[in-house]
């Protein structure tokens, strides 16, 4: 209970400080933040408002738990967003263009993206680690990289297929019903079953990064690389599987978009191309823990979701995006703010104890 | 026998710097007439051309600043992915000014932008001691949104008919009206250039790309490069600066206000990223979302070629910019440009293996051998593949570079005041 | 009493937990040499940050030349002619020497340093001292002693003339000691004033003009004349309590060889490329079931280097390494550790703990691959918290339980647990640096009480340490690594911390094997 309200202690302090930030950027604008944000919940609290909060929610934890394994290890993944087209167009090619029974079929489709995303990240860590280039740059050039590596795939026959029902746009061919991912209607909203593929991801991230002997040398290699290192954990290995593992999970963040019926069924122009970024933020606010992630992913989903509704008050919808860079740049202050004065709080609390304790032992 | 007579000739600094001047440009003229296929059709600048080397000269601005930028800040102890932002915020603030008040007005706009981006890494690195990294990419994402909401504001539907902002673009934002030249200088050399003499005649080209009809916004912020370095090398500020990134306890032992000298360092890295800004607003002549297009981060990327000091940094800059400006021209360029850079591996393979060094050898004739028989076999390149030329070029120079460089021995740990000793 | 140039009075200096300095009072002759001494964590060190200005005292005043005085910042107290010598060195690496002098300080105007100015200023009072430095080399490029000299200069730069030493012999040999002696009666010979804080007894009897001794952050005794004590009673009065002396009895010594070490090469700078210099140069030694083979040398003579390179966390150029009969030179650090190597790192924040994990992850830390700290792929937390307690108990690390952080704990009890995981996992041979660094008198002793026993079950110690006393006392054999190459041989049973001093200098060779 009482480290519950340690950890969202913060949360809502950031959250609290971003909101009224957000409300003085309306009110300087001349719009009052109340009708504002009436608007946003009146078009959030619905049920197809919740639904897809969740659908695009499950992209965006996705996106971010790519982030936060490397985080875990202190390093930053920022090539996502190329790690995560790659992904979804060499799934989408390999979907379209293979016949298999309905799971064979979603499975071999998600691998495929997987190892796309994870082969483009192993890149950047064979860069950093063969010729020491630092893995930031070397993940930016390479996101470059990627979209003239799609722009000329994409060009090619085995590719690019004219949709009829898109005509102007260039994309894949649709995958075939038994390479789609189930998805329930609700009333008449959608809900896609990539969600589930999102709450395994989550849990696979918990037990591998706090139950496992790989997950204890991940955090260790983050808390200290020196003393990883003495304990035997190589780091070049270290960061290799880690980048590759986060790079692969980049590949399945494009995967809702790509297999559900609801949605795009193909990889092509239209397809959204910041999901990467979005992830880092999300990431760092909710604290690379599995559930912080979760409440944050949902939370940035909502935002975008309540932003359609402010045109019905003539308010820009872009308030929505103040109010998540004022949310991350503000978390990431007091979230470290906080972890010092916890950090002290747990010095003077052990010395405490000890101190007692050995008054008792003298005592005694 | 050869390999010492080399060292010992290149050992002088300005002998050094000559020399691979001149060997570049040789290597470009080569390259030029053995891989470009120009001559079939008449047109193209060539690589050595003075528009190609011109275009060169303007995309490095951004980038150069940029990497000042990042140098200023990490000098100082600060590591600032935070950069891309910071020229964003740069770019709309010159739109805006721009749009009001000219180009001075755009140049104050970019440095104003910039300067508010880095107060918010200095006030969450500095102040608070957030992780670095995490404040520069949280201020890379706030800054989209934060352009985004101003443009809708202050852009969308305002100006003049049939120059209208959107929430993605500004006004009209006008330029400087003439460009500078180095006086008397121009005429001879394009006489020279026309010529098409082997070395000579693309020497003029380079020389004259660089010193004729440049930009005033760029030869305004270019000479930054030489100012910072002054700043940082020569002034008590500046040594106050480097002992904040190298050792802060020491400073701080000193006297030196060590948070304060930061605080300074990552702003004014901010304002110079933001004049970035301000550089591409002026030669677009608007402010456009998205315009940066990575520019903080290839100024990082030069900055660390450049092993944190300006001149060698610029010359990053300048290779990054160059191979874009060659993408620019059409296809057959990049062609030869992709030969140059095999033959600059043939050269490569050649140095180290008069120096007996196994695996750098083999590994760099096989990268010259794919990319010269790449260049011979293609004579149009893809505009998809050119798009990444940059890029991967980027990449190749800092795997060749990156291993031999030392960043400040403090850079990225947060410092907090008081812990002297 | 004649003029004061410094008086402390009853000065209190809290830290979240503890009380630093709990009523010092501390009177300092102008014109003298003046010797703080007490055991590490006595308060020596914060006592003098606090008449640096460098943190602000809770209670207490601070007076300077008859008159009190509030510093708020290090300036302050420069300002009134106050300057600091810092244990560990204040110095810039990549900056020149009249750059880290002149820091803060700089001649010319803010828009111009004047370089020549600087240099010109630097030469003459090294000239003036005899603290030879040159002002342009580079930090880096320089060694121990000079690096030292570099920080009196910087003092001296600034007018100072009552001068801070903290611990300024501990990196030092007893030759460079002695250098360091003469600079310092010449500058009390014109006029300055010297506070010198060490726990080396004898030094401080053959330096001193007055001695104040603290323990636990109160003053214990004051000595206006050394020549009336003996190193033994200021040892008590330092430790309160009859010491120990690290003491092998009887060898155990068998034939068995544990590790081996033939011809091993060490470049200075880890996966350069190029020819980098060699740090460990051709270093052959074996380590036998039973054994404590001791390293000596001056910090910075490759010890860090060869057990690191022991360890595989640096790559060799040259040379076998064999551990109980296996060729281990290519094996990864994590099969050695496994195999049963056990390693008490030489900076435990670096390398020996993660301070924000728990600590029963921390004991787990170098073990992580084998029971009971994990099963098979899985950590296994049950098992480690067992272990930890087990820590805990036999090596008397003070901690309110096992699941707090690492940070929270003070150094001498991190370096507890460090040694008492090591230990308590049964390694067949332990590379130790330092073991007892940092740790208070009676916790050493138990460590050393483990160390003997585990050799006396057969556990084969490669030790390094800079506590020569240490050295000579835990010892079988000890070898002196000097530049990288290890220069002698040596019977603990029969030398001096003197001379074996001399040998770490290269001052005396031999190889009598």
């Amino acid at each position: 209970m009482n480290d519950l309200k340690k950890t969202l202690t913060p949360a809502f302090i950031a959250l609290a400080i971003a909101f009224a930030i957000a409300s003085v950027v309306l009110l300087v604008s001349g719009h009052s933040p109340l009708t504002a944000y009436r608007a946003m919940w009146k078009n959030f609290a619905t049920l197809d408002g919740v639904v897809t909060s969740i659908n695009v929610g499950a992209r965006y934890y996705i996106a971010a738990i790519a982030i936060a394994v490397a985080l875990k290890m202190n390093l930053f993944n920022i090539g996502t967003n190329g790690q995560y087209q790659l992904g979804a167009m060499f799934g989408a090619v390999v979907g379209a263009a293979v016949k298999l029974p309905a799971p064979l079929h979603v499975a071999l489709t998600l691998s495929v993206a997987f190892a796309a995303g994870a082969v483009w990240a192993a890149l950047v860590a064979v860069l950093h680690n063969t010729r020491n280039v630092h893995p930031v740059v070397a993940a930016i050039m390479l996101n470059g990289v990627a979209s003239s590596v799609i722009t000329y795939l994409m060009q090619s026959t085995w590719t690019n297929f004219k949709n009829p029902a898109l005509k102007e746009y260039g994309s894949t061919r649709p995958i075939p019903r038994s390479g789609q991912l189930p998805v329930w209607k609700i009333g008449s909203s959608v809900l896609q079953s990539y969600v589930l593929l999102a709450v395994a991801v989550g849990i696979g991230f918990y037990l591998l990064v706090y139950r496992t002997r790989f997950g204890f040398d991940l955090r260790a290699s983050g808390g200290n690389p020196g003393a990883a290192r003495s304990s035997g954990v190589d780091p070049k290995r270290m960061v290799l599987i880690t980048l590759a593992i986060s790079g692969g999970v980049a590949g399945l963040i494009g995967m809702g978009i790509v297999l559900s019926s609801n949605d795009q069924l193909t990889y092509g122009d239209r397809f959204p191309g910041a999901l990467g970024f979005t992830g880092i933020g999300i990431a760092l606010l909710g604290r690379n823990h599995p559930a912080g992630v979760a409440a944050a992913a949902f939370l940035w989903a909502a935002l975008d979701q309540g932003a359609r509704g402010l045109v019905t008050v003539n308010i820009t919808g872009e308030i929505a995006v103040i109010l998540q860079g004022a949310l991350l740049f503000i978390a990431v202050i007091v979230y470290a703010v906080w972890e010092r004065k916890f950090l002290a709080a747990t010095i003077r609390d052990a010395a405490a104890r000890t101190a007692a304790a050995r008054q008792e032992a003298a005592a005694a | 026998m050869i390999t010492t007579l080399l060292d010992r000739w290149l050992s002088a600094r300005w002998q050094r710097t000559v020399a691979s001047f001149l060997g570049f440009v040789a290597l470009l003229a080569v390259a030029g007439r053995l891989f470009s296929s120009r001559g079939e059709d008449g047109s193209g600048a060539g690589l050595t051309g003075s528009p190609t080397v011109s275009t060169a000269l303007g995309f490095a601005v951004p980038v150069v600043l940029a990497g000042l930028g990042g140098l200023v800040s990490e000098r100082a102890g600060v590591i600032n992915i935070g950069l891309e932002g910071m020229m964003i915020l740069g770019t709309w603030g010159a739109g805006f000014l721009g749009w009001h008040m000219g180009p001075w007005g755009a140049l104050l706009g970019g440095l104003i932008g910039g300067l508010i981006g880095g107060a918010l890494h200095a006030l969450a690195t500095v102040t608070f001691a957030v992780d670095q990294t995490v404040s520069g990419v949280a201020i890379n994402i706030a800054s989209l949104g934060i352009c985004r909401y101003l443009s809708d504001i202050f852009f969308n539907g305002k100006g003049n008919e049939g120059d209208l902002g959107t929430i993605a673009d500004s006004p009209s934002v006008a330029n400087f009206g003439s460009r500078a030249s180095v006086p008397f200088i121009g005429d001879p050399l394009q006489s020279l250039e026309d010529r098409h003499w082997f070395l000579i005649s693309d020497l003029a080209g380079v020389v004259r790309g660089l010193l004729v009809d440049v930009a005033w916004s760029s030869v305004l912020l270019l000479v930054l490069v030489p100012v910072i370095w002054y700043l940082v090398w020569r002034t008590p500020f500046g040594l106050r600066l480097r002992s904040a990134g190298e050792k802060p306890a020491a400073a701080e032992s000193l006297g030196v206000n060590v948070v304060r000298t930061k605080w300074i360092a990552v702003v004014m890295s901010g304002g110079l990223s933001g004049l970035g800004g301000a550089w591409l607003v002026l030669d677009s002549l608007k402010y456009q979302q998205g315009m940066t297009a990575n520019r903080g981060y290839l100024g990082l990327a030069a900055m660390i070629f450049g092993n944190w000091m300006p001149a060698m940094l610029f010359v990053g800059a300048m290779l990054f910019s160059f191979s874009q400006s060659v993408g620019f021209q059409l296809g057959y360029e990049s062609r030869a440009l992709i030969g140059a850079v095999g033959m600059a591996f043939a050269l490569g393979t050649i140095w180290t293996g008069l120096r007996r060094k196994v695996i750098p050898t083999v590994l760099m004739a096989l990268v010259s051998i794919g990319t010269l028989v790449f260049a011979a076999r293609n004579k149009a390149i893809n505009d998809a593949l050119i798009k990444a030329l940059p890029y991967v070029l980027t990449l190749v120079v800092l795997a060749v570079a990156s291993k031999r460089q030392r960043p400040p021995a403090a850079s990225g740990v947060p410092y907090i005041k008081g812990h002297a000793g | 009493m004649s003029n004061l140039a410094i008086e402390l009075h009853d000065i209190v200096k809290r830290f979240p937990g503890v009380v630093a300095n709990d009523g010092v009072d501390l009177k300092v002759e102008t014109g003298t040499i003046h010797a703080i001494i007490g055991e590490n964590g006595a308060g020596k060190s914060t006592l003098m940050k606090t008449l640096y200005g460098a943190h602000q005292p809770d209670e207490g005043t601070i007076t300077v030349n008859g008159s009190v005085k509030v510093f708020r910042s290090p300036k302050d107290a420069i300002a009134e002619g106050i300057g600091m010598v810092f244990q560990h060195f204040m110095l810039a690496e990549n900056l020149t020497v009249w750059e880290n002098v002149v820091l803060g300080n700089e001649p010319g105007s803010p828009f111009a340093i004047n370089a020549r100015k600087a240099r010109q200023r630097i030469t003459e009072l090294s000239l003036r001292y005899g603290l030879d430095v040159h002002p342009d080399a580079m930090i880096s490029d320089l060694g121990v002693g000079q690096r030292q000299r570099v920080e009196i200069l910087k003092v001296l730069y600034r007018g100072a003339r009552i001068l801070i030493l903290d611990e300024p012999t501990a990196v030092l040999v007893p030759q460079e000691v002695d250098e360091l002696f003469a600079s310092l009666r010449e500058l009390v010979a014109q006029g300055a004033t010297i506070i010198f804080i060490s726990h080396k007894l004898l030094e401080v009897l053959s330096v001193a003009d007055a001695i104040t001794v603290i323990r636990a952050g109160k003053t214990v005794a004051e000595v206006s004349d050394p020549s009336t004590v003996t190193s033994r009673d200021l040892a008590e009065l330092m430790v309160g309590s009859e010491l120990p002396t690290p003491e092998t009895t009887g060898s155990t010594v068998t034939d068995h060889v544990m590790l081996q070490i033939a011809g091993l090469d060490v470049p200075a700078t880890a996966g350069g490329a190029g020819v980098a210099a060699l740090a460990v140069r051709g270093v052959s030694l074996t380590v036998r079931a039973g054994e404590i083979v001791g390293i000596a040398g001056v910090e910075g003579n490759g010890q860090a280097e060869l057990l690191e390179a022991i360890m595989g966390v640096r790559p060799i150029k040259a040379g076998a390494i064999g551990f109980d009969g296996t060729d281990i030179t290519h094996w990864s650090t994590k099969q050695r550790r496994e195999s049963g190597i056990g390693y008490v790192p030489e900076d435990r924040h670096r390398d020996g703990l993660v301070l924000t994990f728990p600590l029963w992850e921390n004991a787990a830390l170098g073990h992580q691959g084998a029971a009971p700290f994990s099963n098979g792929p899985w950590m296994n937390a049950a098992g480690s918290r067992a272990f930890t307690r087990q820590v805990i108990e036999d090596f008397d690390v003070r901690t309110p339980g096992t699941d707090v952080a690492a940070l929270a704990l003070s150094g001498g009890n991190q370096q507890k647990l460090i040694v008492g995981r090591e230990m308590l996992t049964n390694p067949k041979v332990l590379i130790a640096a330092h073991p007892t660094r940092g740790i208070d008198v009676g916790a050493q002793a138990a460590v050393w009480d483990s160390m003997r026993d585990a050799r006396a079950k057969g556990l084969g110690i490669l030790l390094v340490s800079a506590d020569l006393e240490e050295l000579i006392g835990l010892s079988d054999r000890l070898l002196v690594l000097f530049h990288g190459e290890l220069v002698a041989e040596l019977d603990p049973l029969h030398i001096t911390s003197a001379e074996l001093g001399s040998y770490m200098t290269g001052a005396k060779v031999t190889t009598s094997a």
